[in-house]
């Protein structure tokens, strides 16, 4: 006697259903796979201008972040706590910035009382440093080793900053 | 894959409030023994010239003393013009030129990267194309509270009916061949912080490349970006429902 017909609709085996989607199923280790994965995503991030500065941004914050949450003295030398104000001034920085393309290569606590965002390339540093009092100011560091000090709203105004920060870096 | 008939009224429609953040035109070339003075004047009208670099740089604070602990390799350039919306990438392994937010149309994306390409190419000499690709990177903001995502997106992670629906964030890629055009097509799809409230963002980059080519003319490589333009739109109206396109009209 034949086998019984199962309509295609009723079957629920239907593997067709499925050709040729999957092309390779095969993979690699799974630490070389996840290598490549990393890769990729790496390439993807720098070739984009957008993805950069957002998930820049979204790394700052997150450093931002646990910043806000060291108490006093975190450095055992007396140091005060950033202030919240510190914070909103350095993440407003941080926002300005990324608007002009720029990201910051680290940021830190101030021993001096606040946050202080660097941003270096090859033997030149500059810095944001946001005090707890209020007040800003850019700070660029030359291969001499002397400092010029600019207050952030005095003597450069902060849509200026970006600009001024690129050119000192090169 | 064909252009189903439904929607090909939809392949050249234009959105007012279109989600493009990003549109990437990238060229890629045979290495060639490319001096960097080559490649770092200005371009016309691109005065701010970052470096680009390979790799993170990564400072670290001890103490008193901040070192810079990644090491970096050198790409090339990339020049600033546009009022900061355009952005030209120029490599020793090729050229890529970004068009931010707002974005205006193709032919003036296309146009303004056909100038750079040129001024690119005219610095090189002869060269052969090995990799042409557009990607398109769109930040879609949906109204909070997102009950599904299938009501905007028709590329979605779906999760199991038993576990909870709600979602933190979720990171997906797939790729597929697009045989017709002998290229690929990656799209990711993941959630982002969004720019309000009362958003939920989640980002669709469309990246169509055709790459295992060889070519020295420019009008091939300029064709096949008009194919993957074409089929860049499709596969965006594929990826959105009609609610998402109230959103964005």
């Amino acid at each position: 006697m034949p086998a019984a017909q199962v309509p295609p609709e009723r079957d629920p085996f239907r593997l067709d259903r499925f050709r040729p989607a999957i092309h390779r199923v095969e993979t690699p280790g799974y630490d070389q796979r996840t290598g490549e994965i990393r890769d990729d995503w790496t390439r993807r991030l720098e070739q984009s201008q957008f993805l950069t500065i957002k998930y820049g941004l979204i790394d700052a914050e997150g450093a931002l972040d646990r910043i806000s949450h060291l108490g006093a003295d975190w450095d055992s030398y007396g140091a005060e706590a950033p202030a919240a104000d510190a914070i909103q001034a350095s993440k407003k920085i941080l926002e300005e910035l990324a608007g002009d393309l720029i990201l910051p290569s680290t940021i830190a606590p101030s021993a001096e009382g606040g946050i202080s965002i660097y941003f270096m390339t090859g033997q030149r540093t500059v810095y944001v440093e946001s005090y707890n009092q209020g007040t800003q100011a850019l700070v660029m560091y030359g291969q001499d080793g002397n400092a010029d000090v600019l207050e952030i709203g005095r003597e450069i105004p902060l849509g200026e900053v970006g600009a001024r920060i690129l050119a000192f870096l090169g | 894959m064909a252009t189903p008939t439904w929607m090909s009224w939809l392949e050249h429609r234009h959105y007012d409030k279109a989600p493009i953040k990003e549109a990437i035109i990238d060229i890629q070339i045979e290495s060639s023994p490319l001096a960097m003075a080559n490649i770092e004047t200005p371009v016309p009208g691109y005065t701010e010239r970052h470096k680009v670099m390979k790799g993170q740089l990564r400072g670290q604070v001890e103490g008193d003393t901040l070192t810079a602990t990644a090491s970096q390799d050198q790409m090339g350039y990339a020049f600033v013009g546009g009022e900061g919306k355009n952005v030209v990438q120029l490599k020793m392994n090729g050229f890529t030129f970004s068009r931010l937010a707002p974005y205006q149309t193709w032919e003036q994306l296309r146009d303004e990267a056909k100038m750079l390409w040129e001024s690119y190419r005219a610095r090189l000499g002869t060269l052969s194309v090995v990799r042409v690709g557009l990607r398109y990177i769109n930040q879609l903001d949906l109204p909070a509270p997102v009950r599904d995502l299938r009501d905007f997106v028709r590329l979605y992670p779906e999760v199991s009916a038993d576990l909870s629906q709600q979602l933190a964030g979720f990171f997906l890629q797939v790729q597929i061949p697009q045989e017709d055009l002998a290229s690929m097509l990656i799209l990711n799809e993941a959630m982002v912080p969004p720019p309000g409230p009362d958003l939920v963002s989640v980002i669709l980059d469309i990246d169509v490349f055709k790459q295992g080519i060889k070519l020295e003319s420019d009008d091939e490589v300029w064709g096949i970006l008009e194919s993957l333009r074409v089929r860049k739109n499709l596969v965006f109206e594929s990826c959105i429902t009609n609610r998402m396109r109230e959103l964005i009209s």
